[in-house]
C-alpha cells in the first residue's frame, strides 16, 4: 500500500458500475479507489488507453502438491522457458507450470491481480498455502476438494445435511479455504476400486450415495453456510464423448434450489464436458445445447477451460480421466490417492491443430463463450495448465474479439472438425466491456469479492491499463496480433495502490493477500462435530486432527471473509 | 577451410553456457563480431572476448567452418548445441551437454567429455579421445527421446546410462561402460568393446547392444535366443561368438543383447537351452 495515484484521461471499462468506455480519471489513495487525491499524487497519463479493474482468474492451478509434482515431472517444460534474475525479480522457469514467483510476475504483467487455485486436496492444503505465500503480487485463495470426501459422503448418505454443513464450515476454517470444490463427484473414489461412474444416479461403492446426491447435498450446504461462491463443480464423465448430457444433468440437478437471482452452481472448464456424439469417431460440439441451457437458466455460471494448441501439462483431481489420458498418450504420469479425500493425476499433453478431437475441443470453448448471451455468467479461463498456460489469455481474448483471428486459426485446424463446428457461422465479436466482464467483473462477483472486479469508490485499487486505443477498435480487431500484444503486456498494473508493472516490466513485488472464508455455525455444533470426527480421524488418517488444521499465523497475509451460517 | 581459434584466457570456475559456439552461429563471422557475443558465466554475463583470445575467422560456408577451442573447457556446457554442419575441435577436456541436439557436422574432443554428451542428438559425429560421463546420447531429463541419428565414438570409458531412450544411431565405447547402457532403448546400436558394469538394456524395447567385454549378468527379464559367430555394428563385423538375448520382457520389448562368450564364461548356463 502506498500514497496517491491519479490515472488521468483513460477510457474506463468498469461493467460492474455500468461504465462502458467513458473517458474519466481514476484516483487511488492508500490502496483504495477514492474520489480525489492531492496535487502530490503520482500522475499517470492514460489518454488513448484502456483502464480496467485488475484481472480476476477464478480457476487456475497455480499452487499445491499436484502443481509441484507436475514441476518435478517435467524438467523439459522448464528448460524451454527460463527467466533470469533481475534487480526486482527472482529467477524462475515456465512454461506450462511456472515456478511460484514467475507465476505472480506473469499474471501481473498481463494486468491480473487476483487468482484462485481451484483444487486443493484438504490434506495437502498446507502445501498449497506455502506456494500461494511465495507467489508475489497477486491476491489469491484456494478451493478445497469435497466431492469424494469420505466424511461428506457418509453424512449425505445418512441424510445429515446440517452435520455435513458443520463439517464443511469447520474444514474451510481449518484449511483456510474459500469455496466448495467438487471434482467428478464420487467417481474418483469408485475408480480407486477399479470401476467407473458413468451416470449421475450410479451408487458410489461402499458409500451408497450417488453423484447427484453429492452435488445436491453440497449445494444445500453451500446455501446453509452462506458461502460467497457457489459450488464449483467439475462434472462426471469429463473427457468422454457425449458428456454434455452429464453436464446439463448436473446443472439441472440443483435447479429446484435456485433462488435469489444468483447462480448456485458453477460448472468449471465446461469445454472439457461439452462433447456431443457417442464415440470418438462422431464426436462433436455440445456447446450449443449447453449454451442454450445456460441462457435459459439463471442458476448456472460456467468458465471456459479453453484449449490452446501446443504443449501443456494436464493436472486434475480427476484420477480416472488422467489414467485414461496416460493410456491414450503412453506418456509419463503421476497418480496419487489422497487418503479419505480425493485423488489426482498429472499427464503432459500436446493439443494439435491437426487432431480432430483437439480441434473440436478448441471450437467448443469458443462456441460456449460466443453462444452464452450473458457475459456475467461465463468466465474466461484455460483451466491453466490443463487447456493451456494462463499466459495464453491474450490469445483467447483475440479469438473472442476478432472473427478474423478465429478464421485464421480455423483455416489451420483439422478439416473434418471445421466442418462439424458451429463456430465458423458465429459472427459475434466480444466488445471491450464484455472482455472486462468475463475477465474481471463477473468472476469477482461470482467469488463474492465485493471490493474487486470494479473501480467504484472504496474498491481495492487493483487496476490494469492497456495500450489499446478504443477509438481504433475496428483496426485492432483486424489485427489480432496487436490485441494479443496489448493484453499480454499491460501498460500499467496497479496492485493495492502500488504500481507493480509499467510497460510490461515488473517494478515492485509486494505480496498479496490470501482470502479464506469463515462461516460461523453455532459453537455447540462445531464442538459436537469435533468430538464425532476425532475417532474417525484416527481411523481414516495418518495425521492427527491437531496437525490437520492450519493456523492463520501460518499464512503470510490472511484475509478472512466472515459469513453467517444458517445453522 | 579457414579456422577460428578460441583460446581460453583464464581458469573458469563457474559453469559457462557456450551454446553460441557452433558453426551455425559463427560461420562467416569475423573475430571482432564474435567477441561481442554475451554468454553466461555462472550468474553473470560476459563477452566472449573476455573469456577467449579469438583468432582467425569462421568460414562463410557452414560445412567448411572449423572452430578450434584451446584450454580446459571442463566448465563449458552445450558446445555445438544444435549444430548442423562444420567441425568443432576441443583440444582439452569439455563439460556437460557437448553436441546436445546436434543435427550434423563433427565434434572432436581430444580430452574427456562431461555427462550428456550428444544428448538428443539427431545427426553428425562425435569422437572423444578420453572418457565420457554419464548419459551419453541420452534423452534430456524429462523427455522420452534420446539419440535419433548420428554416431558417437568414445575411445575411453563411459559413465552410466549411455544411450538412454535412444531411438536410432550408433554409440561405440571402446573402453568400459557404467551401469544401464541402453536403458529404455527403442532402436539403434551400442557397442561396448570393454567391460560393462551391468543392467545392460534394462527396459529396452528395440535396438541392439553388443558387449565384447565382461557383463556380470544378464537381467532376468531377457530371454536367451541363440549363439551367433559374429554380428554387425554399422558396417563392421564384430567377431564373436556371442550369446544372443532378447528383451526386455518387462516392456514387451524386442531388443537384442549380444554378449561375447569368450569374456563371459559365467553365462555358460544358458547353452543348456540350446540342447532342448
Amino acid at each position: 500500500m502506498s500514497g496517491e495515484i491519479a490515472i488521468l484521461n483513460g477510457t474506463v471499462f468498469d461493467p460492474a458500475n455500468r461504465i462502458f468506455g467513458e473517458r474519466m480519471d481514476i484516483f487511488v489513495k492508500d490502496g483504495k479507489i477514492v474520489s480525489s487525491v492531492s496535487s502530490k499524487a503520482q500522475r499517470i497519463d492514460a489518454s488513448g488507453r484502456v483502464v480496467m479493474p485488475g484481472g480476476v482468474d477464478i480457476h487456475s492451478h497455480i499452487a499445491g502438491s499436484k502443481v509441484n509434482s507436475g514441476r518435478l515431472l517435467r524438467p523439459e517444460d522448464h528448460r524451454k522457458d527460463v527467466e533470469a534474475k533481475t534487480s526486482t525479480t527472482h529467477s524462475g522457469v515456465g512454461y506450462s507450470i511456472p515456478s511460484t514467483y514467475t507465476t505472480g510476475y506473469r499474471y501481473a504483467k498481463m494486468g491480473y491481480t487476483t487468482v484462485f487455485e481451484p483444487a486443493t486436496p484438504p490434506l495437502k492444503t498446507r502445501h498449497t498455502h506455502e506456494e500461494l505465500d511465495s507467489t508475489p503480487i497477486i491476491d489469491k485463495g484456494c478451493f478445497p476438494l469435497f466431492g469424494n470426501n469420505w466424511f461428506v459422503m457418509e453424512y449425505l448418505r445418512d441424510g445429515k445435511v446440517e452435520d455435513c454443513a458443520t463439517y464443511v464450515a469447520w474444514m474451510l476454517k481449518a484449511l483456510k479455504g474459500y469455496a466448495i470444490k467438487i471434482v467428478d463427484p464420487g467417481g474418483v473414489e469408485v475408480w480407486g476400486w477399479g470401476k467407473f461412474l458413468r451416470h449421475l444416479d450410479e451408487k458410489v461403492t461402499y458409500f451408497d450415495v450417488t453423484p447427484r446426491e453429492i452435488v445436491r447435498g453440497l449445494c444445500k450446504v453451500n446455501r446453509l453456510l452462506n458461502l460467497p461462491h457457489p459450488i464449483h463443480v467439475h462434472t462426471n464423465n469429463l473427457g468422454n464423448p457425449g458428456n454434455y448430457t452429464t453436464t446439463i444433468e448436473t446443472m439441472d440437478s440443483v435447479r429446484d434450489m435456485a433462488g435469489g437471482g444468483k447462480p448456485i452452481i458453477h460448472i468449471t472448464h465446461v469445454q472439457f464436458t461439452g462433447f456431443s456424439g457417442s464415440s470418438w469417431l462422431n464426436l462433436g460440439s455440445g456447446a450449443p445445447e449447453i449454451a442454450e441451457y445456460v441462457n435459459r437458466h439463471g442458476h448456472v455460471s460456467v468458465d471456459l477451460g479453453q484449449i490452446i494448441f501446443g504443449d501443456t501439462t494436464t493436472m486434475t483431481a480427476d484420477g480416472p480421466f488422467q489414467y485414461f489420458l496416460h493410456m491414450l498418450t503412453d506418456n509419463k504420469w503421476v497418480n496419487m490417492d489422497v487418503e479419505a479425500e480425493t485423488g489426482s493425476g498429472i499427464v503432459p499433453f500436446q493439443y494439435k491443430r491437426s487432431n480432430y478431437v483437439n480441434a473440436i475441443q478448441w471450437g467448443i470453448g469458443l462456441e460456449l463463450a460466443l453462444l452464452i448471451e450473458d457475459p456475467w455468467r461465463v468466465f474466461m479461463t484455460t483451466d491453466h495448465p490443463n487447456g493451456g498456460p494462463f499466459t495464453s489469455y491474450p490469445r483467447v481474448i483475440a479469438w473472442l474479439m476478432s472473427r478474423k483471428a478465429r478464421e485464421r486459426t480455423l483455416s489451420k485446424i483439422n478439416r473434418t472438425a471445421r466442418r462439424r463446428l458451429t463456430l465458423p457461422s458465429i459472427e459475434r465479436e466480444y466488445t471491450l466491456e464484455e472482455i472486462a466482464t468475463i475477465t474481471r467483473a463477473a468472476p469477482a462477483r461470482s467469488l463474492g469479492l465485493k471490493d474487486k472486479g470494479h473501480l467504484g469508490l472504496g474498491a481495492d485499487a487493483d487496476i490494469a491499463i492497456y495500450d489499446i486505443n478504443p477509438s481504433n477498435m475496428d483496426v485492432l480487431t483486424g489485427k489480432p496480433s496487436k490485441l494479443r500484444r496489448a493484453f499480454g503486456q499491460a501498460y500499467y498494473t496497479i496492485k493495492n495502490g502500488e504500481v507493480v508493472v509499467r510497460d510490461g516490466k515488473i517494478l515492485k513485488t509486494p505480496f498479496g493477500r490470501t482470502f479464506y472464508v469463515e462461516s460461523q455455525t453455532k459453537p455447540e455444533m462445531e464442538s459436537n462435530l469435533l468430538r464425532s470426527i476425532e475417532a474417525k480421524f484416527r481411523d481414516y488418517y495418518t495425521v492427527g486432527l491437531e496437525n490437520y488444521q492450519i493456523n492463520e499465523s501460518y499464512l503470510r497475509n490472511p484475509a478472512k471473509i466472515i459469513c453467517e451460517a444458517e445453522i | 577451410m579457414s579456422a577460428l581459434k578460441l583460446t581460453l584466457r583464464r581458469t573458469v570456475v563457474a559453469p559457462l553456457h557456450l551454446e553460441i559456439i557452433s558453426p551455425d552461429n559463427l560461420s562467416g563471422k569475423r573475430w571482432r563480431e564474435i567477441g561481442e557475443y554475451m554468454v553466461w558465466e555462472g550468474n553473470r554475463k560476459v563477452k566472449l572476448r573476455n573469456l577467449f583470445k579469438i583468432e582467425g575467422e569462421a568460414d562463410a560456408n557452414l560445412q567448411d567452418t572449423l572452430i578450434e577451442i584451446v584450454g580446459d573447457m571442463s566448465r563449458g556446457r552445450r558446445i555445438g548445441y544444435r549444430m548442423s554442419g562444420g567441425v568443432i575441435r576441443v583440444r582439452e577436456h569439455c563439460g556437460l551437454h557437448v553436441g546436445e541436439s546436434m543435427r550434423g557436422g563433427r565434434i572432436i574432443v581430444d580430452g574427456d567429455a562431461g555427462p550428456w554428451l550428444g544428448a538428443n542428438m539427431a545427426g553428425g559425429t562425435i569422437e572423444v579421445s578420453g572418457n565420457a560421463g554419464d548419459y551419453v546420447a541420452a534423452a534430456s531429463l524429462g523427455t522420452g527421446k534420446g539419440m535419433t541419428g548420428g554416431s558417437i565414438t568414445i575411445k575411453g570409458n563411459s559413465g552410466s546410462q549411455a544411450g538412454a531412450w535412444m531411438y536410432s544411431g550408433l554409440i561405440r565405447i571402446l573402453g568400459s561402460s557404467g551401469m544401464f547402457p541402453g536403458v529404455h532403448m527403442r532402436g539403434g546400436t551400442i557397442h561396448i568393446a570393454g567391460e560393462c558394469s551391468g543392467r545392460a538394456g534394462a527396459n529396452m524395447r528395440g535396438g541392439k547392444i553388443v558387449v565384447s567385454g565382461k557383463l556380470p549378468t544378464v537381467l532376468p527379464s531377457f530371454t536367451f535366443e541363440d549363439i551367433r559367430s559374429q554380428t554387425r555394428v554399422d558396417k563392421d563385423n564384430v567377431e564373436g561368438p556371442f550369446y544372443v538375448f532378447s528383451g526386455d520382457n518387462n516392456e514387451d520389448g524386442d531388443g537384442r543383447l549380444f554378449i561375447k562368450i569368450a569374456s563371459n564364461p559365467q553365462l555358460k548356463w544358458c547353452e543348456k537351452f540350446l540342447e532342448v
